[in-house]
């Protein structure tokens, strides 16, 4: 049935067919892009030469080398750790804090300025004082990445509560819900869209804070090495950190997105940038 | 009392509580004393170096790198966004992986650009160019798309030539998102310039930070910080009050 | 039921510490089983006194009883219908009907039935397991009318749940409305800024003053039940239109006079 007026209902949920996704050119492209940058990069490899670019395979052997030797392990591990204390400050305290400012229209007009100015500040110039209050090591790492990571959380979080529509919690009173009922089958589904999309972008600000913490004044961790290699200019292993380290963001990033489309699918007047 | 002078009130309130924490807790004795200094300590540390001038070389440094790369990511960014918007397929391509870029801990090509370009500006420029120009990028290539379809019927109903809807109807109505993506980009662009001089280099504010706290010389290290989240929060209120100023209006 | 409304006033402050009176001394019984709709200039306050009946906003001076009983908070035999979307984008046509069931506890057998035979009525079957986002404005209203009868609400308040549609759509889902509403036997408060819909569905209009609200008058409506859009064009119709927009063209003139538009 399609409504009396011609109002035609939507299509109903089209799931992607596969044939006419081998003959979308652009699905295509988009599956060979990753591959045409690494043959970018075997390019480079041979027209600059080895000392300033090493190829891809000589990188991919540096981290085996560096699974056998223990060293990528070992760094690796201290980076994840730092990655998950920081990641999960990040999210306890940036959605505390996001709903709160979210749901009173007065402390969101105060703060929101402080926040959007915070996240723009360059933070990283204030690492010496984490390192001042928690001493060398992965405290110090952990409370600086969260630093760096909460504020998309807040962001998002806040605007997402904000946004949930006033008649939203009209017909919540009217059928006389709880506040715990009101919180768990209205507050929390409205907002989880934009609270995974600040979930996302707060994971990739944290992991970046994690490997800048860790390039300065670190003895340990994946930034720690990169800024080694450099020293001892050890192309194949910098190029194959670096290659590293964008592919676990990329896959992070790709699971999170995945779980974002899945809540989106079937709301078409919410969707998030960037 | 109207409620945006209540809201204004309330926000300076917060900010001074927190500016008047930072001179009273070290003066309390809460924190360590070595590494809390009062914040009038540290204003009259700034002085000094103001005067004597050590300040100065790498205030240029940060500010010629910072001008450069913003710059140079204008450059590039507009047109490329431009592009991107002109030739639906490759936005289509590329969309998967610019909505990803910021994911990526793009920061950790700077020791590879710095093993290339070798221990000058350049690594420096090229790393806070590659943080700023895919949000000029993006912003642009929306910007274009956001053009209302109806005012490009206007200029065509008025019989205007292509060039003249183009730069009389198209750009403005797309200038404010490419503003928006140029006030991200300087944004990202300083964070980026801060970002490599504080991590590995010889020179800049960022720098000055890092060589200052790794040779224990607190008050200095703390008017370096001062003077980067000065410059950062300068450039902010400008980048409003500018963005206010022109589209305001709209 | 009946509802009372006793001079109700109401007055609210808004941000900058400004009194509006919204509300001014309205007098309003609507009898068991009538349907009644209010007109009136944007901004009269009339979707402020169907907040107010449905105990969503508190008021000034008055009150108002459903069944003889003063109400403070929203009546649990009270179903309101919204003009904004409120049907959940994530919770499936049939989800989103059995919803107000859900919360209060009924199990689910009995609430996947009674929601079923709601869905049927108002003309989504086939669409139980459709989202929101997949359907048009004017079935998504409908999925909201359906989560609120699905209550069996014996009160039933609309306000311009028709509001964001076109024309011909509204007067088409107002002919549905009347069908559903037949069989339900709810009294009903029916908030519309077209006179038209006004005319088609009620039993008595009442046409508001401008701001503050207050009732100027009341045009009895006696077409002959059950109504559908073919009224529009006959004569009686055309006399009632006439006799509301002469009262109604008067106080929206005072409204945008007042706001400097005219």
């Amino acid at each position: 049935m399609s409504d009396a007026a011609g109002h035609a209902a939507r299509p109903s949920r089209s799931e992607p067919d596969k044939a006419s996704f081998w003959q979308d050119p652009v699905r295509i492209a988009q599956l060979l892009f990753p591959l045409a940058l690494i043959a970018l990069w075997q390019i480079l490899s041979v027209v600059l030469g080895d000392f300033f670019v090493a190829s891809p395979l000589a990188s991919l052997g540096a981290l085996l080398e560096g699974i056998n030797d223990g060293w990528l392990g070992g760094n690796a591990s201290v980076t994840l750790i730092a990655l998950v204390y920081a990641y999960l400050l990040a999210v306890g305290f940036g959605i505390v804090i996001g709903f709160l400012l979210g749901l009173s229209r007065f402390a969101y007009e105060v703060f929101e300025p402080i926040v959007i100015a915070l996240y723009a500040l360059p933070k990283v110039a204030l690492y010496p004082l984490f390192l001042f209050a928690f001493g060398l090591g992965i405290a110090a790492q952990a409370w600086f990445a969260m630093f760096f990571g909460v504020f998309p959380i807040i962001i998002f979080t806040m605007n997402g509560t904000r946004n949930v529509s006033q008649v939203m919690f009209k017909v919540a009173r009217s059928l006389r819900l709880s506040r715990l009922q009101l919180f768990r089958a209205i507050v929390f589904p409205a907002i989880l869209p934009s609270l995974v999309a600040g979930l996302r972008l707060g994971f990739g600000v944290t992991f970046l804070g994690v490997i800048l913490s860790q390039m300065f004044a670190a003895k340990s961790g994946l930034g720690f090495i990169l800024v080694q290699s450099v020293s001892l200019h050890d192309m194949p292993q910098l190029y194959g950190l670096v290659a590293l380290l964008t592919l676990f963001a990329f896959l992070i990033n790709g699971a999170f997105l995945l779980w974002e489309r899945s809540l989106t699918r079937n709301r078409p007047m919410q969707t998030t940038a960037f | 009392m109207s409620y945006a002078a209540r809201v204004r009130l309330t926000r300076w309130a917060v900010i001074l509580a927190a500016i008047a924490t930072l001179e009273f807790m070290p003066r309390l004795g809460l924190g360590d004393a070595i590494t809390l200094i009062p914040l009038s300590e540290i204003v009259s540390e700034l002085f000094e170096l103001l005067t004597e001038g050590e300040l100065m070389p790498h205030l240029l440094a940060t500010g010629g790198a910072f001008v450069l790369s913003f710059l140079l990511a204008g450059v590039t960014g507009v047109p490329l966004g431009y592009l991107l918007w002109r030739y639906r397929p490759l936005k289509r391509t590329l969309d998967p992986y610019l909505t990803t870029y910021y994911a990526i801990p793009i920061f950790a090509f700077y020791p590879l650009l710095l093993a290339i370009l070798g221990f000058n500006i350049l690594p420096i420029v090229a790393i806070s160019w590659a943080w700023a120009v895919v949000a000029v990028v993006l912003n642009t290539s929306i910007g274009f798309g956001e053009v209302p379809q109806v005012l490009i019927k206007v200029g065509r109903s008025m019989n205007l030539s292509r060039w003249q809807i183009i730069s009389r109807i198209f750009f403005p109505a797309a200038v404010p998102y490419i503003f928006t993506g140029l006030k991200l980009g300087m944004v990202y662009s300083l964070i980026g310039v801060i970002a490599s001089e504080f991590v590995l280099s010889t020179q800049g504010l960022g720098y000055l930070v890092s060589y200052n706290y790794l040779n224990f010389r607190t008050a200095a290290m703390y008017s370096a910080m001062f003077v980067i989240l000065g410059l950062a929060i300068l450039l902010n209120l400008a980048l409003t009050r500018i963005e206010r100023r022109l589209y305001g209006h709209v | 039921m009946q509802i009372e409304i006793k001079d109700v006033h109401k007055t609210f402050y808004s941000k900058d510490g400004e009194e509006v009176k919204a509300v001014a001394g309205v007098d309003l019984t609507v009898t068991d089983n009538e349907f009644v709709s209010v007109v009136g200039p944007s901004g009269c306050g009339k979707s402020t006194l169907l907040e107010i009946v449905g105990g969503l906003t508190g008021l000034t001076n008055g009150e108002v009883l459903i069944d003889g009983e003063p109400i403070s908070g929203p009546h649990p035999a009270v179903g309101l219908v919204f003009q904004q979307e409120s049907a959940f984008p994530w919770r499936t046509v049939l989800e989103n009907v059995e919803f107000g069931l859900e919360m209060h506890g009924v199990a689910k057998g009995e609430r996947r039935e009674r929601s079923r035979e709601l869905i049927e009525l108002v003309g989504l079957k086939g669409f139980e397991d459709r989202y929101p986002g997949e359907l048009s404005g004017g079935m998504r209203q409908r999925v909201a009318i359906a989560r609120t009868l699905v209550m069996n609400p014996g009160v039933l308040l609309m306000d311009e749940p028709f509001g964001a549609l076109d024309e011909q759509t509204r007067l088409i889902l107002g002919e549905e409305l009347l069908r559903i509403w037949s069989k339900t036997k709810a009294t009903a408060l029916f908030i519309t800024h077209s006179i038209e819909e006004a005319a088609l569905l009620s039993d008595r209009v009442l046409v508001m003053s401008a701001r503050p609200g207050s009732i100027r008058k009341v045009v009895t409506v006696h077409l002959e039940r059950p109504r559908d859009s073919s009224v529009v064009s006959t004569h009686e119709f055309g006399d009632i239109v006439g006799e509301i927009w002469k009262v109604l063209r008067e106080e929206s003139m005072k409204t945008l006079k007042s706001q400097g538009q005219i």
